[in-house]
């Protein structure tokens, strides 16, 4: 269980997230959709220890996340962002087993779970020994989830994971997305900015504009009784989008 | 980490004391003809009293010899009474030798007696050009302020040169720039110049039909060519030097630097002097263009080499820790850029008193070691600086070890700008090597130097070829690095 206690951050005067109180579901998917600058990447920044809050504290499972405790915490994390997060002079293998080789983990044991997390996010393992330059969007994003889910992590965080990927591609990329999630039975957060990806993939949806937490509830509840003007704007420009 | 790093420039600098050591007598002579000529006839005469003789050529000005010879660097070289009494022990008196060799004791230093011939300064002007004008003597210099003086820098700056030569004369010439010497020559026969200064022994006014403007208040010192040499010398050492006492007049003198001109070659001098001496010498071979080349490059590859792998071991480290924002990152920038501004030339100068340096190899090395400095710092920095936000957030929820980090992710990324800086650093000491011949530290720029004082092209291409194409090899020997450092997923290109 994750939980925002007041938690805000300020770029000196720009306010990225006004104080914001938040609690996320363990082993459930939690999206948090909004336009850019809303705050949403801020929140999984947070999480990760990318950035400290200028105002509040976080809880995760019951401790309060400080500096110390990072480096265990992150151990629990996957963290996977929209593009260019492979280490590009690495192959997809070597950027999979990095973190395993550095902690001397059992390489027969690794070698399995990298096969069997292949198989789950359908990268066909004849490009593992490929360079990130040499893959595809989709592919590089299955790579990068592979490495983010080597150690299983109990926290799975997604900055708009299928956003520089085109339509085709990220609709494989959604289905396969989908029964991972439901497989896997971790805690997943998940920032975009499509609704698509919403409803599809959130147990729970997290809407903010500006800062600010608008309205959260499961997809339904926010297309049907949105709490604000802002929700239904949101959700109709999307909409318009689609059918125009 | 450290330590290794430390080690490697120390043993760097050690090796190049070690090529400097050896048994051999050290000669040294100054930027001109004639000073080659005498060194050249001294080794000579070492060389028959059966001494090891190196002679370095063509080392710099009066204070650069001056202080390689009290430093050790060298022990003998030739020089001229009244720069001695002028320059270097600045104080009024007659210039005899007698009374010079009891000043010069008290530094350790000893004097020959005279060789024989007096090359004072002099003022000349091409015939015709004073002719039209009418000028014979300095003091007709004042009727015609604005003649184009073109005058070698030491003469500019020496206590009996230019400044107290003119308020001597009442002169007030509005065109007088610094030249070189040998340039000097060819400005004034180009008619670029109309009066440039000159040594009285130089074959160039014969050789020209130069007009000597008469010094008829008897401005100019005597200059009596000698040796000055180290007290602790051996005596059989002294002894041959002094055997060259009284033996040269004036016209013999010119003589001999006409040959040594004409012939581009000084030890061809020396056999002239020789042969008119009725001393056949035995050791008249020359050296075999072949033989000079492979001695100049060897030479010039270890003064590159040994500063370029001291600017890696040094530079790299400091870039990494300028590659993080601070202040202290932009003065590590911020003072090898300012090194990069001092003119070559003008760091050697500033480098040569420095204790433990001096005029060697070792001195040129720690010049071109700061020179290749920038690139590397800049480069490898700049390198760690462009790496973009992604990857760094990468590593860091990843929760690499810092080290890990730096070495397996961050170093690989920023290589092929660090590479580029190392690149660029060889290429500018290649060039800036051949600026080590003025403190005698050899290399390519011997030739070039020698063949800027005798004025031909031939002898600067000797060393300006190889060099260039030194500069050329160079570049592709790293175009080649490259492919084994660079990590082959940062070469290639997106399907």
């Amino acid at each position: 269980m994750i939980l925002f206690h007041q938690v805000g951050k300020s770029f000196g005067r720009a306010v990225a997230l006004q104080p914001t109180d938040l609690g996320i579901a363990p082993n459930k998917t939690t999206v948090l959709i909004g336009l850019s600058g809303s705050g949403k990447s801020t929140i999984l920044r947070l999480i990760s220890g990318l950035l400290v809050p200028t105002t509040g504290w976080i809880e995760i499972d019951g401790g309060k996340l400080t500096r110390n405790k990072l480096p265990g915490l992150r151990r629990r994390m996957g963290y996977v962002i929209q593009s260019g997060d492979l280490f590009p002079h690495l192959t997809a293998r070597q950027n999979i087993l990095l973190v395993a080789q550095e902690l001397r983990l059992g390489m027969d044991e690794m070698a399995s779970r990298m096969k069997e997390l292949c198989g789950l996010t359908k990268l066909p393992s004849t490009l593992l020994d490929r360079y990130p330059v040499e893959l595809s969007g989709g592919e590089q994003r299955r790579v990068s989830l592979i490495r983010a889910l080597m150690l299983k992590p109990d926290i799975l965080l997604l900055d708009e994971p299928m956003g520089a990927l085109d339509p085709m591609v990220r609709a494989g990329l959604l289905l396969d997305l989908k029964s991972l999630f439901e497989r896997l039975k971790t805690t997943v957060i998940l920032v975009t900015h499509d609704l698509v990806e919403a409803a599809r993939l959130g147990d729970w949806v997290v809407l903010l504009n500006a800062g600010r937490i608008v309205q959260q509830g499961p997809y339904a509840e926010l297309s049907v009784c949105p709490a604000e003007p802002f929700v239904s704007e949101f959700f109709h420009a999307q909409r318009e989008e689609v059918e125009s | 980490m450290k330590t290794a790093l430390f080690s490697t420039v120390i043993a760097s600098l050690l090796a190049a004391r070690a090529a400097d050591a050896g048994e051999a007598i050290v000669l040294g002579s100054k930027k001109f003809t004639e000073s080659f000529v005498l060194s050249e006839i001294a080794k000579r005469s070492l060389e028959e009293a059966g001494f090891q003789v190196e002679h370095r050529r063509g080392m710099g000005g009066t204070i650069i010899l001056w202080e390689a010879l009290r430093q050790g660097s060298i022990a003998a070289y030739p020089e001229y009474t009244g720069t001695v009494q002028e320059e270097i022990l600045k104080r009024p008196m007659v210039p005899s030798v007698k009374a010079l060799r009891q000043e010069l004791a008290q530094y350790g230093i000893g004097i020959t007696d005279e060789l024989g011939f007096n090359n004072t300064y002099a003022l000349v002007m091409t015939r015709s050009r004073a002719s039209h004008l009418g000028i014979q003597k300095i003091g007709d210099l004042s009727k015609h302020p604005e003649l184009r003086l073109g005058l070698t820098h030491e003469f500019l700056g020496r206590r009996d040169g230019w400044e107290p030569l003119q308020r001597r004369y009442e002169l007030n010439m509005l065109n007088v720039r610094g030249i070189d010497h040998t340039l000097g020559y060819v400005a004034l026969l180009n008619g670029e110049i109309d009066v440039k200064d000159a040594y009285t022994t130089d074959a160039k006014i014969a050789e020209n039909d130069l007009v000597v403007l008469a010094d008829d208040l008897k401005f100019f010192p005597q200059y009596r060519a000698v040796f000055l040499f180290r007290l602790d010398t051996p005596s059989a050492a002294i002894t041959a030097l002094r055997r060259l006492e009284g033996t040269l007049t004036e016209v013999k003198m010119i003589h001999l630097n006409e040959i040594a001109e004409q012939t581009k070659d000084y030890s061809s001098a020396a056999d002239a002097y020789f042969k008119q001496s009725g001393q056949a010498s035995r050791f008249s071979i020359s050296e075999s263009f072949a033989h000079r080349l492979v001695r100049w490059t060897v030479r010039h590859l270890m003064l590159v080499s040994l500063s370029l792998a001291a600017a890696i071991a040094i530079g790299i480290p400091l870039g990494i820790y300028a590659g993080r924002p601070g202040f202290l990152s932009e003065i590590i920038l911020g003072l090898t850029g300012i090194i990069q501004t001092i003119p070559a030339l003008a760091l050697l100068a500033l480098l040569v008193p420095i204790p433990f340096l001096g005029i060697r190899p070792v001195t040129a090395i720690v010049a071109l070691f700061l020179y290749g400095l920038l690139p590397i710092v800049r480069n490898t920095a700049t390198g760690l600086r462009d790496i973009p936000p992604q990857i760094r957030d990468a590593a860091e929820v990843l929760d690499l070890k810092p080290q890990t980090r730096l070495m397996k992710i961050f170093l690989p990324l920023a290589s092929p700008s660090i590479l580029d800086g190392i690149k660029t650093s060889a290429i500018i000491n290649i060039g800036s090597a051949t600026l080590a011949a003025l403190i005698g530290a050899g290399g390519l720029g011997e030739p070039i130097i020698s063949g800027l004082n005798l004025n031909d092209n031939t002898t600067i291409l000797e060393g300006a070829v190889p060099a260039a194409l030194l500069a050329i090899a160079g570049q592709g020997f790293f175009s080649i690095m490259d492919r084994f450092i660079i990590p082959r997923g940062l070469r290639l290109r997106p399907a």
